[in-house]
């Protein structure tokens, strides 16, 4: 293994490393700013200088900027020597001459990397005495905050909005001493990854504007390891909490799935939790047309008992949003066979062939950093901005590594960001994504739209190209079996390529045909993966929980008589037609209807019973590439409100009369991984309540946190007793252990000295890598493959136009389609509008304008939409805002009639 | 809104590289040279026409001092700051000009005759102190040809291209 010295200590290093990458992997304390394991080096901030000495006789050496000299076997460095210490110390002093001294009013303060490296260099007293230069602020839209004086320009920001995040309306402007950040004229980022600024500045000039308007200190917060709610990647987040409310989230890295970057639904939408939509009283309603009324805790545990006892049948509907815990309970509540999955039609077939899929192998699924990682990448169909974000970014990040390998066979190190960049200016030639409208991938990616039979069509091809046994779909024409070659020739090329598909077309085919094309790949012996984007956080969990499709209950719901539907965080009126959601309402006499807010079935139910979300309570969530997580509540309310699990427990020790039952999150734990084969592998993983570390508890609060006696003195003068958590290793306190804990257990990253994010570095064996404290991932579908591949053979035909006719896709926007991310203050601001996409061609011969108001007829429904224009789009097929509030359910894909509405707008 | 003179012109500038937006800063300058300054729309036009973002064309912009994203006057004064003409008698110089038309650095006469800027050595150190105007270099300045010389611009009107829609 090379070896270097630095200041006299042999280090071993990684081939291709540079030296500051080498030295912070050591754990070793040295300044920087520019740099970025995210984003490479390109030694703009000289703050990294070390001293590089000729030999071991050298004593005086040369100064050497860290981040942009490899690191080579034998190399001589010193970070402690005079000159490069004092160089530092200079370059902090030369940066604050313009840097305003307003720490205590400054958001970043307390956790900003400027402050630490301040410190660090020992550059303690300014002696500039004249004017600063000032600039005005920019307003950047609902999610990022602009404080342009306490930019120290190191690029980051440009350079991750850009180059990573492939935004085009970010940039630095001017020259000198006036460089400006920002854009070239106010209004919102557009980029979908723009809260990711908040971190990646090393300063105060990008702030999270949410955390603003109810702003503490990051001392201050109470913090817990959680998982996003709102896609089915699973991104790993930090939720911060401060008097009952969700104050921010930030990312929690986790280098599998989303390393450093959220997206800005992840990161600004969880504030659902503290929206005034929140349900925190159970609600009463003796007759439909009743006004509900409040009742407490005691009552609706007496009401739910009472119309359980008195049911002929109880039928419980499950939630893709729940966690496993919520829907395993209800199943035993109400039996398997009572047990409806609760989701549309589409998603429930959709579903259970995915997980079909996945299970019979051959292909493994994909993490992120499978995808980031790949040698070729093929979307079929999947708009992945709007479905599974993070998926987009790591697409992009596959691109840059790309660029990178290519770089290395010129001996261009990965790290030398610019240098790569200029030698690789081309798009990709290894990622294909194919989609019906346009993907915001088009810059970086090979991208071309087809109906969505079609791209199955072209999927069933690449595999037919890839194995005869696949069969070859009828009439394809020239050119896209030309496509089909070229992509399958790359793909045939690869050692580790990634075949990513989703639900979110409900095209059964797209599904079949990505597996065909992973799995022809695995039959020529490449390791090739195969990635889904799923409808909901916890689909993939619903998934195990073998339960019937709610569609089965709805042809039987007359016959059936069911007198009591228990529904789990679920609003069926986004599954189900708002005819059929009345027949549901019509035949069940009680439905209960547990949530954590208001929705439709809530307001329609006979009981809502008011459940914590995911802020205040801990559960289980299975990701799209079949990753078990748990996310742990972050804080308790005064007024308790329990889980929805431990609420339906209530329910079976009465009416099972199981007194003691599920006492604790292990115990259900368990007791589902004891039923659910497929869980078996979690039940070992996970660690339990009683886990401790040095016989403590791991704290949820920094040992900074303040006000522990002053935030209730309202109430009383005595320290509250802290909350016993009898989930989870995590305790309510800032009292625990101080140490680094498994990485599932990490509530917050700091470091004596460290107190900004990047104090990440000191939780990596390498920066940018895994966590010192990894444990290994639970994938449940990492095993018992068969070999035995058996291709799906039922290609769709081509698409055909039907004259008069269009059929309808659903369109998710990824600011609105989540009904709980749409809640959240900040995303509120920044909604998608009801509409409907036409192509081109389309619109020209109906004469139809983007805003024009036309009537959209399925059956005999009837949608009022504005027309947008998809000039890509093809001709006979429309794109229709899925999910968004005040739009009624439509079951898609459907033909339907576009008319020109009379009231027309 | 570009030309078709501004078009054609920065299409012989496009066949220079291989990637149209190398032509970028080339571009802005026609558009400035037949229009004054690079307006908000006219540096959108020229993004659209390059295919690249206004934000990226206009961080190019803004990094070049010679290229004017706000209106400047017909004659655009450029006095030397640099060490050999302020050694020989910039600030007298300044003086006269600010005194002479009302104007500090950074602005623009109400008849919109003259912008007064800085710049940095014109190259003409053994004739300082020196300044442009327009593309004129004057050197050997003092108090009293500076105003002859500012008197013969005041009475030249300089015919700019009709700035079109
Ligand atoms: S705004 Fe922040 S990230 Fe951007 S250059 Fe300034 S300090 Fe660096
Ligand atoms: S990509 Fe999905 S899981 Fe990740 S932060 Fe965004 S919404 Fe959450
Ligand atoms: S971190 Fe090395 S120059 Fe900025
Ligand atoms: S210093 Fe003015 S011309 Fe050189």
């Amino acid at each position: 293994m090379p070896t270097i010295f630095i200041d006299d200590k042999p280090y071993f290093i990684k081939e291709g490393q540079n030296l500051l990458h080498a030295a912070l992997s050591h754990g070793l304390d040295l300044p920087y700013f520019c740099w970025h394991p995210g984003l490479g080096s390109v030694g703009a901030c000289r703050q990294c200088a070390v001293q590089h000495f000729k030999d071991a006789e050298d004593t005086k050496g040369r100064m050497v900027m860290s981040c942009m000299t490899p690191a080579t076997d034998g190399m001589r460095v010193s970070i402690e020597h005079e000159t490069c210490k004092s160089f530092r110390a200079d370059v902090s002093e030369w940066m604050m001459t313009n840097h305003p001294h307003d720490c205590p009013v400054c958001d970043e303060g307390g956790e900003c990397h400027l402050q630490d490296m301040t410190v660090m260099t020992g550059h303690n007293y300014r002696q500039f005495r004249f004017k600063k230069r000032t600039f005005n602020n920019q307003k950047l839209g609902p999610f990022v905050n602009h404080e342009m004086n306490r930019c120290i320009t190191c690029y980051r920001c440009v350079r991750y909005y850009r180059d990573v995040a492939g935004g085009t309306d970010l940039n630095s402007f001017a020259s000198s001493n006036r460089v400006y950040f920002g854009r070239n004229e106010d209004g919102t980022l557009e980029n979908e990854f723009s809260g990711n600024l908040v971190e990646v500045c090393p300063t105060g000039v990008f702030t999270d504007k949410p955390f603003k308007a109810f702003f503490n200190r990051k001392w201050d917060l109470q913090m817990a390891p959680s998982v996003c709610q709102l896609c089915s990647l699973g991104c790993n987040i930090i939720p911060g909490e401060r008097f009952e409310s969700i104050r921010r989230v930030q990312n929690r890295y986790n280098h599998e799935i989303n390393d450093y970057f959220l997206c800005d639904k992840g990161r600004f939408g969880h504030s659902f939790v503290n929206s005034k939509e929140r349900l925190f009283v159970s609600m009463w309603r003796q007759k439909a047309k009743d006004v509900a009324s409040e009742i407490s805790q005691e009552e609706t545990f007496q009401s739910a008992t009472k119309l359980l006892s008195s049911s002929k049948r109880t039928v419980g509907i499950g939630s893709p949003r729940a966690s496993l815990e919520a829907n395993f309970a209800l199943r035993t509540l109400v039996g398997e066979d009572n047990f409806y999955d609760g989701l549309s039609r589409h998603d429930s077939v959709l579903l259970s062939k995915v997980k079909q899929i996945v299970q019979r192998g051959p292909a493994l699924t994909a993490s992120l950093q499978n995808v980031k990682e790949a040698d070729a990448i093929l979307v079929l169909g999947e708009d992945l901005i709007n479905t599974a974000p993070r998926l987009a970014l790591a697409i992009r990040q596959n691109v840059i590594h790309m660029a990178q390998k290519k770089a290395a066979a010129v001996g261009i190190a990965a790290w030398n960001d610019l240098a790569v960049r200029n030698f690789v200016r081309e798009k990709s030639d290894t990622v294909f994504v194919v989609t019906a409208s346009k993907n915001k991938l088009e810059d970086v990616a090979a991208s071309f739209q087809l109906h969505p039979d079609n791209i199955a069509c072209l999927g069933y091809a690449i595999a037919h190209e890839l194995n005869s046994e696949v069969e070859l779909p009828k009439g394809m024409d020239a050119d896209l079996l030309a496509k089909a070659r070229l992509i399958a020739a790359v793909l045939r090329e690869a050692k580790n390529p990634v075949i990513i598909s989703g639900t979110s077309l409900y095209t059964e085919a797209l599904l079949d045909a990505s597996a065909n094309v992973a799995w022809a790949l695995c039959r020529q012996g490449s390791s090739a993966r195969i990635c889904y984007a799923l409808p909901e956080a916890n689909s993939m969990g619903l998934s195990l929980m073998n339960a019937k499709p709610l569609s089965l209950l709805m042809e039987e719901i007359v016959a059936s008589k069911v007198s009591v539907a228990i529904v789990l965080e679920n609003d069926l009126s986004r599954r189900l037609s708002s005819e059929n959601l009345g027949i549901f309402f019509k035949n069940i006499p009680s439905v209960i209807a547990l949530d954590s807010f208001q929705q439709q079935t809530v307001r329609q139910s006979k009981l809502a019973v008011a459940t914590c979300s995911f802020s205040e309570g801990t559960g289980t969530f299975v990701n799209n590439e079949g990753r078990v997580q748990r996310y742990y509540s972050v804080f308790e309310r005064k007024e308790k409100i329990l889980e929805s699990w431990r609420i339906l427990r209530d329910w079976i020790r009465k009416s099972k009369k199981k007194a003691s039952l599920w006492k604790n999150l292990d115990e259900i734990t368990d007791d589902m991984c004891r039923e659910i084969d497929t869980l078996s592998a979690f039940d070992q993983a996970i660690y339990r309540a009683s886990f401790q570390i040095d016989g403590q508890k791991i704290p949820r609060e920094t040992n900074g946190y303040s006000g522990r006696t002053a935030m209730v003195a309202n109430l009383t003068m005595h320290e509250p007793k802290p909350l016993v958590d009898v989930d989870s290793p995590l305790a309510h306190s800032m009292e625990g252990y101080e140490g680094q804990p498994p990485s599932s257990l990490i509530p917050f990253f700091w470091e004596p000295g460290w107190n900004s994010v990047q104090s990440v570095n000191k939780y990596q064996k390498e920066i940018g890598g895994e966590l010192k404290n990894q444990q290994p991932a639970v994938r449940l579908f990492d095993k018992q493959k068969s070999k035995k591949i058996v291709f799906f053979q039922r290609p769709p035909s081509l698409f055909k136009q039907q004259s008069g006719k269009w059929q309808i896709f659903p369109r998710y926007f990824i600011f609105g389609s989540e009904e709980r991310a749409a809640l959240s203050l900040a995303i509120s601001e920044h909604l998608s509008v009801p509409c409907i996409g036409i192509g081109h061609e389309d619109a020209q011969k109906q004469k139809w304008l983007p805003g024009s108001m036309v009537n959209v007829e399925i059956d005999s429904k009837k949608w009022r939409l504005p027309v947008v224009i998809h000039p890509e789009l093809e001709s006979g097929m429309a794109l229709m805002a899925h999910g968004l509030a005040g739009m009624d359910y439509a079951e898609l894909p459907s033909y339907a009639c576009i008319r020109l509405s009379e009231s027309a707008t | 809104m570009l030309s078709t003179e501004e078009t054609h012109e920065i299409d012989l500038e496009i066949k220079k590289f291989p990637y149209k937006q190398s032509a970028c800063l080339e571009a802005l300058a026609i558009v400035q040279h037949h229009r004054g300054y690079v307006s908000n729309e006219a540096l959108k036009a020229v993004a659209q026409y390059l295919e690249m973002s206004e934000t990226e064309l206009d961080g190019i912009g803004t990094f070049y001092n010679l290229i004017y994203r706000k209106p400047v006057g017909e004659n655009v004064i450029r006095i030397c700051d640099s060490v050999s003409c302020w050694i020989l008698g910039y600030e007298k110089i300044k003086a006269k000009i600010k005194n002479e038309l009302g104007i500090d650095l950074g602005q623009t006469t109400p008849d919109n005759r003259f912008t007064l800027l800085p710049t940095q050595c014109l190259g003409t150190c053994d004739h300082a102190p020196a300044l442009m105007i327009g593309d004129d270099l004057h050197r050997d300045l003092d108090e009293n040809n500076v105003v002859q010389i500012l008197k013969s611009y005041q009475e030249k009107r300089v015919v700019k291209d009709t700035i079109d829609g």
